[in-house]
């Protein structure tokens, strides 16, 4: 096993950077992740923050994690091609480790709003991600990979991502940020043991890992159930922790374990020093576990052969389901009629599988669709 | 990794201020332009959906929040 770098999700956010900045001078921060597309409202970056990306950058310990492409939409839009161009320009600032996005479509009406959502698992929508990874792959040339999601409608749906996740990167031999704290919301969501829902993903794309807070939130459904939320504003419970010592061990591939967290969360010194410890904590695990397993093979997760790509595949029937999804997602006002809503759409009797959806998981997906759909303010 | 103290100085200055007297070029001509009105709203809005120039609000990741 390569050297392992505990490292901070690092935007430019005054909190944030408050919080980060002694363990930057106490030189314990390895690396950093930034999420390269959420600055398209600044025109002006500072220039330290510049050096800083540059300087990790420089050492192979600046990684890359998008935030905005919507690898899984119907139609293939403008803004698409544009966020391809920019990450190309990015690209040739900065040095990045490996690119990231995440799984699933974003509900919102407009490009840098919405949430994403998770999508049927079918030949076609597995055919989309595939092409659309294999371009953001030309855009950056390096390492390319997804983060497992943390929302699911279902069981089943649960069940099935890591296997998905693995077809979908097996043409550009990708490779998997596994959240542990999106895990840790299913386990909670759905009852699953932890060990179970581990042997059904491929350990061996894991490249990263990502460990967070979260947040609880009170079920209008079912009064007594709480419902786990991927929040990012609170500080990571134990058994993330745990979780992040059974797993690492069994990453024979493992380069980077990242802290994230908002600076929504880091307005008092309590909380940032809250989030100095969990980094400490994370460090401290990580250190504790670095031991090589045997028969371990390299592997760069460079693609070892690609086709050429022809003008971007879309799939115009999903467009049209998902753009349903949205609107009552953000719209319904309440469970029942988002329910009766969803029955009378084209997803009713269609790969969504809508019939079974959790319905304290369908009120979760209004509630984050509907948090979201102004962007971020 | 080691950090210069210079550039440790000058993130401690920033973040103190929120000083972005000083610019990069890296985005000035991205094509994912923030629109003055979003998608969502009215014909006659009047809101300007866009950041100012110059502005300290250093949009954060939304990303990270989702879920």
């Amino acid at each position: 096993m390569p050297k392992i770098y505990s490292s901070i999700a690092c935007n430019l956010d005054n909190h944030l950077l408050s919080a980060a900045l002694p363990l930057f001078a106490e030189e314990s921060v390895e690396a950093i992740e930034w999420s390269f597309d959420t600055l398209y409202k600044q025109r002006n970056i500072p220039d330290w923050f510049i050096e800083l990306l540059t300087a990790f950058g420089q050492e192979n310990r600046l990684v890359g994690h998008g935030v905005y492409f919507s690898l899984f939409s119907g139609k293939w839009t403008p803004e698409q091609e544009a966020w391809l161009q920019q990450l190309e320009k990015v690209s040739g600032h900065f040095q990045f480790d490996h690119i990231s996005e995440h799984f699933g479509f974003m509900t919102g009406a407009n490009f840098h709003a919405g949430a994403p959502i998770g999508i049927p698992f079918t030949r076609r929508t597995l055919q989309l991600g595939q092409d659309r990874l294999q371009r953001i792959f030309q855009a950056c040339r390096c390492p390319v990979g997804l983060e497992n999601l943390a929302f699911a409608y279902s069981l089943d749906e649960v069940k099935a991502h890591g296997q998905f996740l693995d077809e979908l990167l097996e043409p550009v031999n990708g490779f998997i940020i596994l959240d542990l704290h999106n895990l840790y919301c299913q386990l909670q969501n759905f009852t699953i043991p932890f060990e179970a829902l581990l042997e059904l993903y491929p350990l061996h794309r894991v490249r990263e890992i990502h460990i967070s807070g979260g947040s609880w939130e009170d079920s209008a459904l079912h009064p007594r159930q709480k419902i786990r939320r991927d929040t990012h504003d609170d500080a990571v419970p134990d058994e993330v922790f745990q979780m992040l010592s059974a797993v690492v061990p069994r990453c024979p591939h493992l380069k980077f374990v990242v802290l994230e967290q908002l600076g929504i969360g880091l307005h008092t010194p309590a909380s940032q020093e809250a989030f100095r410890e969990d980094f400490r904590k994370l460090k401290r695990t990580v250190q504790s576990l670095s031991t090589p397993p045997p028969e371990t093979v390299a592997n760069d997760f460079l693609p070892k052969e690609l086709c050429p790509l022809g003008p971007a595949p879309e799939d115009l029937s999903l467009h049209r389901q998902q753009q349903q999804l949205s609107r009552i997602l953000e719209t319904a006002p309440d469970l029942s009629a988002a329910r009766e809503e969803l029955q009378s759409s084209d997803l009713a009797g269609s790969a969504w599988k809508v019939e079974e959806w959790e319905p304290a998981m369908l009120e979760t997906a209004m509630q984050i669709a509907q948090k979201w759909k102004n962007g971020f303010a | 990794m080691k950090l210069s103290k210079s550039l440790l100085q000058a993130i401690a200055l920033g973040v103190t201020i929120s000083a972005t007297t000083t610019s990069c070029s890296l985005f000035e001509n991205s094509d994912v332009k923030p629109n003055l009105h979003d998608k969502t709203c009215a014909e006659d809005c009047q809101l300007d959906h866009r950041n100012s120039e110059g502005s300290t609000d250093w949009s954060n990741c939304p990303g990270c929040g989702m879920g």
